[in-house]
């Protein structure tokens, strides 16, 4: 039954085309081949996909590299290739967020502290870093941590003055070693004060100045900051061991914290 | 008494592929050499497509509409249509005819749209094809009066699984239809195909 029905439909179902019809319509068709060819529709569609191909890498790669670069520029320093990145994105950013560039700029400073960067280099960030936070509201903790940073940078250039043995009144960043950092908090004056060149007037021998030396010559007290007073604490205990030099004022070595040999130095 | 099914599977199978001796075409090898040629826009490979092709392409139009000319029309719009597409075309024989077939049923029921939105009834003018020519090529006049009862879907599904000789799986790609309501459509239309057979074979004795 199936079978028959089968069949029955199959015979109904073919119409065979008109014999002239299809003439007619086989000419339209290999008109429209030939059109079409001469186009040049097959060398255009061979060509279209690497084209198609390149325009999505290039528009992957003018939205990717954008984002990326900008990823990486976030942890950039003064001084990187994509630091310049970092500093056009946060001209975006400030828009919206007003303390980007201070919160920025304190950081990098404290990274920079961090890796023991070059003096200017130092000085410049640190100038950079106070102009935005001079900027801010006048509670902000960026200026806390900004003066934080200060401190450091002060104690750091304390040491190297006397490590080097040498004045670096060229070094930007100054110092006033009149006093230990620790002991009080400090100001804006005395950051932006220049300590007076002759109290850390080099000593005329070239003996390298004791630390304690300048401070001394001021307050007569022993370093009451504790890193401060295990380095030269260091060095105390190894010119300890070692003859006094002939002709050095301060001979004793080790001095006691209110030893007035100092004090009555002519000052 | 032991019984077991393993050894009547294959004879069950051949016994019920035997019973409805219809065979369904799953690839095209004819066609699949034909590919290359029409990417190309090979002239000879397009003459060679169409001599395959046009009669079942018209046979199926014209179980969508019931009228030569359009079927005819709907032919050459599908191939005019494959020349233009043909460069980027991808794809193998089989589905080389279903994008034929594809495009031949949407021409038809463009065609269908258009004439309704004429308030032309189609149906009303079905029984007056006997003038036709195709009386001559075996038309089946209780067939076609049984077969106007069915719906458009079920005429085409008929018209692809026993005329083009389709796989449920062509069927369903050509319809825009899962294989299953491949298979259930087909199933309704031939039994309600039956019926009516039935009652028009007992109305005329």
């Amino acid at each position: 039954m199936k079978t028959d029905l089968h069949r029955r439909l199959q015979a109904h179902g073919r119409r065979p085309m008109d014999p002239a019809a299809r003439g007619r319509q086989l000419a339209i068709i290999e008109a429209a081949v030939d059109q079409q060819r001469r186009s040049g529709a097959v060398a255009h569609a061979v060509r279209r996909r690497p084209r198609r191909r390149a325009a999505v890498a290039l528009l992957s790669l003018a939205l990717l590299v954008p984002a990326g670069v900008g990823v990486a520029a976030e942890s950039a320093l003064p001084g990187d290739t994509l630091y310049p990145a970092k500093v056009f994105a946060e001209s975006v950013r400030r828009i919206i967020d007003d303390d980007i560039a201070a919160e920025h700029r304190v950081v990098e400073l404290e990274q920079l502290v961090e890796r023991d960067a070059g003096a200017a280099l130092l000085d410049r960030q640190l100038q950079e870093a106070r102009r935005e936070v001079d900027a801010l509201a006048t509670d902000h903790q960026l200026r806390d941590r900004l003066r934080d940073l200060e401190r450091r940078l002060r104690m750091v250039t304390d040491r190297s003055q006397v490590d080097d043995g040498r004045p670096t009144h060229d070094q930007p960043i100054d110092s006033s070693t009149d006093e230990q950092p620790s002991d009080q908090p400090a100001t804006d004056e005395r950051l932006t004060d220049p300590h007076p060149a002759d109290q850390i007037e080099a000593p005329a021998t070239d003996q390298p100045p004791r630390e304690t030396d300048t401070d001394r010559r001021s307050t007569g007290d022993a370093p009451a900051d504790g890193t401060d007073g295990d380095r030269s604490g260091g060095e105390h205990d190894r010119r300890a061991q070692e003859p006094a030099p002939v002709g050095e004022t301060d001979g004793e070595p080790v001095p006691a914290p209110d030893e007035p040999v100092h004090r009555g130095d002519g000052r | 008494m032991s019984f077991t099914l393993g050894p009547a599977l294959p004879m069950l199978s051949q016994g019920v592929k035997g019973l409805n001796r219809i065979e369904y075409a799953d690839s095209y090898p004819e066609l699949d050499a034909l590919c290359e040629g029409v990417r190309e826009l090979a002239p000879a490979a397009f003459r060679a497509l169409y001599a395959s092709q046009t009669d079942l392409l018209h046979s199926f139009a014209f179980s969508i509409l019931r009228d030569r000319a359009g079927a005819e029309d709907a032919v050459q719009q599908a191939f005019l249509e494959l020349v233009k597409a043909a460069p980027t075309f991808t794809g193998d024989g089989r589905s080389i005819r279903a994008w034929l077939f594809r495009s031949v049923r949407f021409r038809c029921l463009d065609e269908i749209r258009r004439k309704s939105r004429r308030q032309e009834d189609l149906r009303a003018t079905l029984p007056d094809r006997a003038d036709e020519p195709f009386i001559e090529h075996g038309l089946d006049p209780e067939l076609e009066a049984a077969l106007s009862r069915l719906t458009n879907q079920q005429r085409q599904v008929l018209f692809l699984r026993h005329v083009a000789g389709m796989s449920g799986h062509e069927t369903a790609g050509v319809l825009g239809m899962k294989r299953g309501a491949v298979f259930a459509t087909a199933a309704r239309a031939e039994r309600r195909l039956r019926q009516l057979l039935a009652t028009e074979s007992e109305v005329a004795s």
